[in-house]
């Protein structure tokens, strides 16, 4: 059954590429840098061997992660924290309130000031968008934490420390994971802006030399893989989280995912 | 007094980011790189006395509106479409996830090249990027309404409109309105982004060509204003979320 349905799903994908491929070929699009989906598969082989592809994936991809990695774990530790104290709660929330509507790519201009076209612009631009997520649903999942499990904490005599690492913390957990999930998105997406605007560099960066080379086929080629690369790393953090939390990920999600 | 004890309470929570700017203020002039914040204020005034803060804050308003509109109104249509059918649903299940996984904004070079510097291209970009959070909102809302209720549109002689218009769209609007809570966000990034990449009239066209003088206090300024725009359009939404729902009550 879900065979059919995988058939189902790639007849779709084929279908579009038919149209796509007919619409062009038969001259009915007006567009002069619409390439059909051969000529876009054609350049392939000189985007493996030419253009260094894999390096390019690679840069996205280490930078992605780097970021997210940095991103959860200061989110993390900083929801822990407003989480677990009242004061912190009082004195913090609001500033964190004011300051996370703001949006990320704003922050692009501040760091090509500060760091110019480099590896720390491309960071600073991943980071910061992909903290909030992670900070909220820690806060929220230690904060709706049942207060019997507190009690637990309180009979084992744990310290203040060891109660938010054994007990809030893995309580909050199925939260901070679907969380860490939609920072893995941000991330990515910041850091093709980053690439286009301010770090020279990677996936991004391709996109903009391939239009302004006017290389339609070869542009779409890694408009292409970028996509693809958004579905490996989504798919891999789901298969993560099902190794780590049976149960929670196993609804696949209607839900996208949002920067 | 409830209502002052809870402002109170809000503005305390001020306090952090009240000092870190005052700090910086005391501190003054640093680095080239980080003017104070009276400087940013001072950028900005002169901006706005040349009238180009104006006319560049409404453009950007005036696309993120349209965009924001059309993907609604297409990203429900689609969403309502798609959700009622089995059949389209698992034809189109794997497309409408590798969309949904492309990062947008590599999508403003490829429309900038097929549709040039148009304001058509500004809002398929735009829109496109919302469109897929609306959309699959909607399928979803659409999924979750029990086949109880179709089952009473049926025994009522329903037809298929009148289901859609009495019973689908009803059910929906919650989960439309989830969408737009992600969507909003994405609008705001893609409308930024496609303007400092063209350079067009725009705020993000204005901080890119204060980031390339290096004139640091119009960038910290219009940063502070680009983030009291996204706080504003999220306490806006909230509040029309809030308007829509209580007519609309989720079930």
């Amino acid at each position: 059954m879900s065979v059919m349905r995988m058939l189902r799903g790639l007849g779709g994908i084929l279908l579009m590429l038919l149209t796509w491929e007919a619409i062009v070929g038969s001259g009915l699009a007006v567009y002069d840098y619409l390439p059909a989906p051969t000529a876009i598969a054609a350049g392939l082989p000189e985007l493996i061997y030419d253009r260094g592809v894999i390096g390019e994936i690679l840069h996205t991809v280490g930078a992605t992660l780097l970021g997210w990695a940095i991103a959860v774990a200061l989110g993390m530790s900083i929801g822990a924290l407003l989480g677990s104290s009242r004061a912190a709660r009082d004195y913090g929330l609001t500033s964190i309130e004011l300051l996370r509507p703001m949006p990320a790519v704003a922050l692009v201009p501040v760091a090509m000031l500060l760091f110019g076209f480099s590896i720390q612009t491309e960071l600073l631009v991943i980071v910061i968008p992909s903290i909030w997520p992670v900070l909220v649903s820690t806060m929220r999942g230690i904060m709706t934490v049942p207060d019997r499990l507190e009690d637990v904490a309180r009979t084992l005599r744990l310290g203040r420390v060891e109660t938010v690492v054994k007990v809030l913390i893995p309580a909050a957990a199925p939260a901070v994971l679907v969380a860490c999930r939609l920072s893995m998105t941000t991330a990515l997406v910041l850091a093709v802006v980053a690439e286009m605007i301010g770090n020279p560099e990677g996936l991004g960066y391709a996109v903009v030399r391939e239009a302004q080379a006017l290389h339609p086929d070869l542009m779409f080629a890694y408009v292409l893989i970028a996509g693809m690369l958004g579905v490996v790393l989504n798919a891999g953090l789901v298969w993560l989280g099902r190794l780590m939390l049976p149960g929670v990920f196993n609804r696949p999600s209607a839900i996208a995912g949002s920067p | 007094m409830r209502p002052l004890a809870a402002a109170l309470a809000w503005s305390r929570g001020t306090l952090p980011l009240l000092a870190a700017l005052g700090l910086w203020q005391v501190l003054g002039n640093i680095s080239p790189q980080f003017p104070p914040p009276s400087a940013w204020f001072a950028a900005l005034l002169n901006l706005g006395r040349g009238g180009q803060l104006m006319a560049a804050f409404s453009e950007t308003l005036r696309i993120l509106v349209i965009s924001l509109v059309l993907s609604t109104l297409v990203g429900f249509a689609l969403g309502l479409l798609i959700g009622m059918s089995q059949r389209l649903q698992e034809w189109s299940a794997l497309l409408l996830e590798y969309c949904r996984a492309i990062p947008q904004p590599v999508l403003i070079p490829v429309f900038v090249l097929l549709l040039g510097y148009s304001d058509l291209m500004k809002v398929i970009v735009i829109g496109f990027a919302c469109l897929w959070p609306v959309l699959l909102n909607t399928m979803s809302g659409v999924a979750q309404i029990r086949p109880l209720t179709f089952d009473v549109a049926r025994s009522l002689r329903l037809t298929r409109l009148d289901t859609l218009r009495k019973i689908v769209v009803p059910a929906t609007v919650p989960s439309l309105l989830l969408g737009l809570r992600v969507a909003l966000p994405h609008a705001i990034i893609i409308t930024l982004v496609m303007e400092m990449f063209t350079g067009a009239v725009g705020i993000g066209g204005l901080m890119i060509v204060a980031q390339r003088k290096f004139n640091a206090p119009e960038v910290f300024g219009l940063l502070v204003l680009v983030g009291c725009l996204g706080y504003s359009l999220t306490v806006l939404f909230s509040a029309v979320e809030r308007l829509v729902l209580s007519r609309w009550a989720p079930r």
